[in-house]
């Protein structure tokens, strides 16, 4: 009876020394990669991310050109569009005549038109 | 700040500040230790890195919120051992349902079997480390909540009393007396354990 109590101790007392020779995991090497992906992955872009982009000097330049360009065309086409809607019609069948031999002959031209 | 030394505080502001280095930097430092700790409470791997990753996850998500009332690989540690907890219990709810399923006959006999694997038992003597180590998880798993905590932390891990403490947010006289209690207990279910094998 005594040996086998003394046994079951013995049996408690290795199985209590277990807890320095449990299996122990090696972490994935891609572990911390994985994470840091899925942080970028669902990470909105701060405010101040966005402001550092347009400070960025070679990036604020390329941009400062591309505004300045836009505003040259925007002005170019649209003088000529004032330009196109200021000549009257008049004007415009004169100076297709002239430029075949005609004489305008506006009212004619204008009934034929209508 | 507590026990706080220059560098973990630059590490602090630098992760506040979103720095992904520093942060990838800090995950590298603790996933051993944190993976082996949801290992102790999940039990499998692919689980106990599911839940690691979750744990970093939120640590990013909440570090603005960190005061620095304790150290800050506890705070770490403290969400790992309640991502865990939760994972176990989530668990533990879907394998009450199985066992509903047996019981109702909604499932065959395969399944029976993944469910609830047989115990394989051989011989006191011939008991390989790995097969004790087993019996152990299996008489630390029956403890109460708060000793398995304790005993995961310490015994396992390798944290000391004042660590767990932080960990548990309680006193070392606690931690203390919560490991003297595990240890109690789990010489009385080995022993009962060992008891009925020896009749065998």
């Amino acid at each position: 009876m005594k040996n086998r109590r003394s046994q079951i101790q013995k049996q408690v007392e290795r199985t209590l020394g277990c807890f320095e020779t449990a299996e122990r995991l090696e972490p994935d090497p891609w572990f911390a990669s994985r994470v840091r992906s899925r942080i970028a992955g669902r990470e909105p872009v701060s405010p101040s991310f966005r402001w550092s982009l347009t400070t960025n000097g070679p990036i604020t330049s390329a941009l400062l050109a591309l505004m300045l360009v836009a505003n040259l065309v925007s002005v170019v086409v649209l003088s000529q569009q004032r330009n196109r809607q200021g000549a009257s019609p008049k004007d415009d069948v004169s100076s297709l005549a002239l430029a075949y031999g005609y004489a305008a002959r506006e009212t004619s031209y204008y009934l034929s038109t209508d | 700040m507590q026990d706080q030394t220059s560098s973990e505080i630059e590490q602090l502001e630098r992760l506040k500040a979103g720095d992904l280095d520093a942060f990838e930097q800090l995950v590298e430092e603790h996933q051993d230790k944190l993976i082996n700790t949801c290992f102790r409470f999940v039990h499998s791997r692919q689980d106990a890195e599911d839940v690691a990753q979750e744990v970093f996850l939120e640590v990013h998500q909440s570090i603005d919120s960190f005061r620095g009332q304790s150290k800050l690989s506890s705070w770490i540690f403290r969400i790992a051992v309640t991502k865990s907890l939760d994972f176990v219990r989530r668990a533990n709810r879907k394998k009450r349902s199985g066992r509903l399923k047996r019981v109702l006959g909604w499932v065959n006999d395969g399944e029976q079997a993944a469910i609830e694997p047989e115990e394989s038992r051989s011989a006191l003597d011939e008991l390989a480390d790995k097969e004790r180590a087993e019996i152990l998880r299996g008489a630390v798993d029956a403890l109460p909540e708060n000793q398995r905590i304790a005993v995961n932390l310490h015994n396992y891990q390798g944290f000391r009393y004042t660590e767990v403490a932080q960990i548990m947010e309680t006193s070392v006289s606690s931690v203390e007396s919560l490991l003297h209690r595990a240890r109690k207990n789990l010489e009385k279910r080995l022993a009962h354990y060992f008891s009925k094998n020896f009749d065998n």
